[in-house]
């Protein structure tokens, strides 16, 4: 009943006709509900708003530094929950303080704050940011004061998950269930704001906007969807919150925010046309698709001791066919944001967060492939890979989703807070230690697992301890990962108040360059938008003074 | 009087970070720990004088101590940082 075709039709209709109506404007409707709205945001509170002050950018900057501190809480949890994994009585000493928390609860506590506290965080802090950006929104963000105070209700919210994650119903209170609807509050001020950014473009929303648009949406529209589709008492389904805070919102934002980075980051336009409109266009009609069958990432936690609901034969074939076809809108996602990133005729860059959006756009296609092989058994019904799952949620997590997003972070940082990272070394230092200690941590626990995945199947005695060592091994190298979101986030904070002041917002994504390398025909907007200027020394690769030197890009 | 106010401003506040104070601080890291390899040489088996006998670390038991050592340090730099950046003048 959870999930059918009809609502996927439902919810793709309903997309379709937010589009129609944004694109076409309200008219006099329209006129009456954006004072309205602007009331709900700002007179409505009463009191409260004078808490915030409102001065432009602060919305973005209060949301993206409290999610970095998620962020730290986040790897802690993780490598602790992957530590306690393969020496269960790591923690014993903390039971004389009543803790006795499991590897699953300490992953789950993690995640939360991984995703709802900084991944969610940073999108909605970036999306205030560049919303209006390409809309053209005179004035920027309606409501600063209350997008700045909404990061209060969230944060409490993802707080309450945090605890949940230990402890779902201490003195039996659904606390999981007050946390997200603490979330929703804060999300529905959030919604309102944006549409209100869109509702006063002054021009039709540049590319990735839409996407960043409907990823907003597409969370309430899904769970309009389902209450369409399935009979009311589904309100009561556990389930239906990974609707409103899942694919549509973390996916398609990061996507979009991505697709902006790397343009504006890389002073260079979007690679190709036809792949933007692929992403649009193939994570909306396919992803959908991803939570519909299975939650993944999202439904451990969120529905923590619930059931996947029974889905249809017809709809497993149909779920199943879509999550294949959506190889295509992550290959062009991936494509497109190297290939950006690649046009601007120089290496990417590490300090702008350039080189992050490259490495996790590789892992893209990699974490979709694992995903893709070892989950499809399990929704068809077999259980044969059900022990690998965690570790691959784990790595689409910290190989793609968090990186993603501390690109995106890195990159924005200048424009939202009006100042530079006060250490380029420290940011260095830490993208190396992260990539590899993700990476190499989580491709080591994936092989112990597998060791013993075969050994079970198999029903042979090992008489090694190799997987063990594989686990220890991976752990410690997880343990990279603390030590660079400590240099991160330690550089963040301390970039509010020493970075350099950038003098004007324009100029922080302006860099101005002396030579560019044409390496193929290449216009001149393109030159032009890549931080070229009249002084520019145009040099072509076959002009390489060194004999058999190789093509610079 | 004026003259000691602009000295201590001069002097007192440490604005360079030259490379050997690191190289310091890591000399004295590897003693600290050298130290501790040769205190179980000389006494083996033996716990650390004083910080044994601490509750806390006496019952601590597994090597993810170390690790949250360093999380913990890690806590500590970045509530300094807020603190210190909030309250600088």
């Amino acid at each position: 009943m959870f999930n059918d075709i009809q609502t996927l039709l439902i919810f793709w209709a309903m997309l379709f006709g937010f589009f129609v109506i944004s694109s076409r404007g309200l008219g006099v409707v329209g006129d009456v509900l954006r004072p309205t709205g602007l009331f709900l945001l700002e007179k409505a509170l009463g009191p409260a708003i004078d808490f915030a002050e409102g001065k432009p950018g602060s919305a973005s900057r209060t949301w993206i530094i409290i999610g970095s501190l998620w962020l730290f809480l986040s790897v802690c949890f993780t490598f602790l929950g992957v530590w306690v994994g393969h020496d269960p009585y790591a923690l014993i000493s903390l039971s004389g303080w009543g803790y006795t928390p499991s590897s699953d609860t300490l992953i789950s506590a993690g995640t939360v704050a991984g995703l709802y506290g900084f991944i969610g965080m940073v999108v909605i802090g970036a999306s205030f940011h560049v919303l209006p950006l390409l809309c053209g929104t005179p004035g920027g963000l309606p409501s600063e004061r209350n997008g700045t105070l909404v990061a209060t209700p969230w944060t409490a919210g993802v707080l309450l998950l945090f605890i949940a994650a230990h402890n779902p119903d201490p003195f039996g209170i659904d606390l999981t269930a007050v946390g997200m609807a603490v979330m929703a509050l804060g999300y529905a001020a959030v919604l309102v704001n944006i549409l209100l950014t869109l509702a006063n473009r002054t021009q039709s929303p540049r590319e990735p906007g839409w996407l960043l648009s409907l990823a907003f949406i597409g969370g309430p529209v899904a769970l309009i969807a389902s209450l369409i589709a399935n009979d009311a008492s589904s309100l009561t389904d556990p389930w239906l919150v990974t609707k409103l805070f899942g694919v549509p919102f973390f996916l398609w934002s990061i996507a979009a925010l991505s697709l902006y980075s790397a343009a504006i980051g890389s002073n260079s336009p979007l690679w190709s046309r036809t792949l933007s409109g692929t992403v649009l266009a193939g994570l909306v009609l396919t992803s959908t698709a991803y939570q519909s069958l299975d939650g993944g990432l999202f439904s451990g936690l969120i529905a923590q001791g619930s059931v996947l609901p029974e889905v249809s034969a017809s709809a497993k074939m149909f779920g199943t066919f879509l999550i294949a076809l959506s190889l295509a809108p992550m290959l062009a996602l991936s494509a497109n944001v190297i290939g950006t990133i690649r046009g601007s005729g120089s290496s990417p860059e590490i300090t702008n967060g350039m080189a992050i959006l490259v490495t996790s756009s590789i892992a893209l296609i990699v974490v979709w492939l694992l995903n893709y092989a070892f989950r499809s058994p399990s929704i068809a019904g077999f259980q044969t890979y059900e022990p690998l799952l965690e570790t691959i949620e784990l790595m689409t997590l910290w190989l793609f989703f968090i990186p993603m997003a501390m690109g995106i972070q890195l990159h924005l940082y200048p424009s939202i807070t009006k100042r530079s990272l006060p250490s380029p070394e420290r940011t260095r230092i830490g993208y190396w230690m992260f990539v590899t200690a993700t990476s190499a941590g989580l491709i080591c626990m994936l092989i112990a697992e597998s060791i013993n995945l075969s050994t079970s199947q198999l029903e042979v005695e090992l008489n090694t301890n190799l997987p063990d060592r594989f686990a220890v091994i991976g752990s410690v190298m997880f343990y990279g990962a603390v030590i660079a979101v400590i240099l991160h986030t330690v550089n963040v904070l301390r970039g509010l108040f020493h970075g350099r002041i950038q003098v004007d917002t324009s100029t922080s994504d302006t860099r101005k360059i002396e030579t560019f390398t044409v390496a193929e025909p290449i216009t001149i907007r393109s030159v032009l938008s890549a931080g070229a200027d009249v002084d520019t020394m145009l040099t072509p690769v076959s002009d390489t003074e060194v004999p058999g030197a190789p093509t610079e890009l | 009087m004026a003259n000691s106010d602009q000295s201590i401003d001069v002097f007192m506040q440490a604005n360079a970070e030259p490379r050997s104070s690191w190289l310091l601080l890591v000399l004295g890291v590897i003693i600290a720990l050298l130290s501790l390899t040769i205190h179980s040489i000389a006494f083996p088996g033996q716990d650390l004088p004083v910080i044994s006998d601490l509750e806390t670390f006496g019952s601590l038991q597994g090597q993810v101590w170390i690790f949250i050592l360093g999380m913990l340090v890690g806590t500590m730099m970045i509530l300094a940082t807020l603190l210190t950046e909030v309250t600088r003048e």
